[in-house]
């Protein structure tokens, strides 16, 4: 079996800032986004139903990566593929995995679950939570044993006993074997990425916006989990994740409520975009005030149009697409577009034309975008903290943010329009 | 011969996890070119090499981070710090980084001083 190294399996499509992870659409997210969507699918689903559909969402894209990371790898034998699984699943800054399981199945022991711990910090202090937190750990626990023992998708079932969400003080999945064996959906790789992209563009300061991406992404490229399996940088916690999980749990909870409670359908899309604006008010943020930005770019100065170069900058070496600034109106308008996004990507192969334009995560970022460039004071040292976000939002947000082209649509690019409400 | 004095004040910084990361304002910022040098003795080591900012971090798992180009110094907490523990562990944090770059400064003088 060959070495598993994080960076030479990463790629980006050319010119559409697409990642792929061993050819899986991968993202870079912090725990702001990771916890806000899960809480978000079960506010929707209710936490029994909302574990299960994260749980398969992992599985299913935890199982195409681990197969394709052992191909790569060279692993064969299932001591072999079960070690690569646990050690990309840290790599990717997801916590330490520990699995004695085989096909009959057996037990995954996790410590510092990205989810869980993530959650513990931000939460635990003031509320206390019923459900354990690790889906994402437990589908992907469940994955690597039916990989290493080549057993159908859905053979193993996962179910976390024990979180420390729920301060225990650690987590404990079962996993057992299982009748409910789940379809693999249709592929969702680089030849889809590849398909559902439109021509590349620039727009307004690319000679500011592409070296700082440049950067960010070589930067990002020595990133990997800790002896723990975290990735702290740029003062937050990261992951590498699976662009299916995020795709999949979303549209998979609209379709859901679509179908049971069809008037709550815009409420659910309000959360999912809220989703995105909390990623990047506070990740985006987070990573302006880092001193790893400051090294590499500088100090920040209070110009809106320079933020809101730096966050199609920062978006780009996420892996979020090709953003650029289309049209900048100081405290009036911002326009935002992207030939490419992995939200549009995942819909287009899997649902095909949408009716409405779905690409909430670049809706928020485009919402947020315009926060960070007009309401945050840069030379007075900003905390990124929930009061911060409460203090600024409590009333809503005084910008309103409209998608008017959409890829999911047909449209060869996206749009989303951002005005100030006079 | 009198050891120089250095002064620096701790101040919360941005973090996604409540009072892990700490800034190190150094009275004279230029020290801070010095604050590799004085605390690689002091069991640091140097865990990214990207050039535009140095990290180093401890055997305890405490981090120090230094921007060259600006002077900036920010103190990360290992994250297993218990949350009540935090501010106490930055202070002595930045106790340890006065007293290595006064030490520093004070051998840095001594060595020049020599014939």
């Amino acid at each position: 079996m060959n070495e598993l190294k994080l960076s030479s399996l990463r790629r980006y499509l050319l010119l559409q800032e697409l990642m792929f992870m061993a050819g899986q659409p991968a993202v870079y997210h912090c725990h702001h986004f990771n916890l806000f969507l899960d809480q978000t699918i079960d506010d929707a689903l209710g936490p029994v139903q909302s574990r299960k559909l994260r749980t398969s969402a992992a599985r299913e894209f935890a199982s195409r990566l681990i197969r394709a990371v052992c191909e790569r790898v060279e692993a064969q034998t299932p001591p072999e593929k079960l070690q690569v699984a646990c050690q990309i699943f840290a790599a990717m800054g997801h916590g330490k995995l520990d699995l004695n399981a085989d096909a009959q199945g057996g037990k995954a022991k996790g410590s510092h679950l990205h989810y869980g711990f993530a959650w513990h910090e931000k939460y635990g202090s003031q509320v206390r939570r019923r459900d354990p937190a690790d889906a994402f750990a437990s589908g992907f626990a469940a994955a690597a044993v039916e990989v290493a023992f080549g057993l159908t998708l859905g053979s193993m079932a996962a179910e976390e006993r024990s979180c420390v969400a729920m301060r225990a003080s650690g987590c404990d999945i079962d996993l057992t074997p299982s009748a409910a064996l789940e379809n693999e959906g249709g592929p969702v790789g680089e030849a889809e990425s590849k398909a559902y992209v439109g021509p590349p563009e620039d727009g307004m300061c690319e000679e500011l916006i592409q070296p700082i991406a440049a950067g960010l992404k070589e930067f990002t490229s020595g990133v990997a989990g800790d002896e723990r399996g975290l990735v702290q940088a740029f003062g937050v916690f990261v992951t590498m994740h699976l662009a299916g999980y995020y795709n999949r749990i979303s549209y998979d909870a609209v379709a859901a409520i679509e179908q049971t409670a069809p008037q709550s359908v815009g409420v659910l899309e309000d959360l999912l975009r809220e989703s995105g604006h909390v990623c990047v008010f506070n990740t985006f943020g987070g990573i302006l005030v880092s001193p790893e930005w400051e090294g590499l770019v500088g100090p920040l100065p209070n110009d809106p149009l320079k933020i809101v170069a730096f966050c199609m900058a920062i978006g780009r070496a996420l892996g979020m697409g090709r953003w650029v600034i289309a049209e900048f109106e100081p405290e009036k308008r911002l326009v935002l577009r992207t030939s490419s996004s992995y939200e549009s990507v995942y819909y287009r192969a899997r649902h095909g034309i949408a009716k409405t334009p779905v690409e909430y995560l670049f809706q928020g970022a485009a919402l947020a975008t315009a926060q960070l460039a007009h309401r945050v004071n840069w030379t007075g040292k900003p905390q990124f903290t929930p009061e911060y976000y409460k203090q600024l939002f409590k009333g809503g947000v005084p910008w309103r943010a409209v998608q008017t082209r959409a890829i999911v649509c047909g449209d060869p690019i996206s749009e989303v329009v951002v005005t100030k409400i006079e | 011969m009198s050891r120089p004095q250095v002064a620096a004040t701790l101040e919360l910084s941005n973090c996604c996890v409540r009072e892990l990361n700490w800034e190190c304002e150094l009275e004279r910022r230029e020290l801070s070119n010095q604050l590799v040098a004085a605390l690689l003795p002091l069991g640091y080591r140097a865990s990214n090499d990207s050039g535009f900012v140095v990290e180093l971090v401890h055997t305890n798992e405490h981090r120090v981070v230094v921007v060259p180009r600006t002077g900036r110094v920010q103190l990360r907490l290992a994250y297993t710090t218990p949350q009540p523990e935090r501010r106490g562990a930055a202070e002595q944090l930045l106790r340890q980084i006065v007293d290595a770059l006064a030490e520093f400064l004070a051998q840095s003088r001594a060595d020049s001083d020599s014939p």
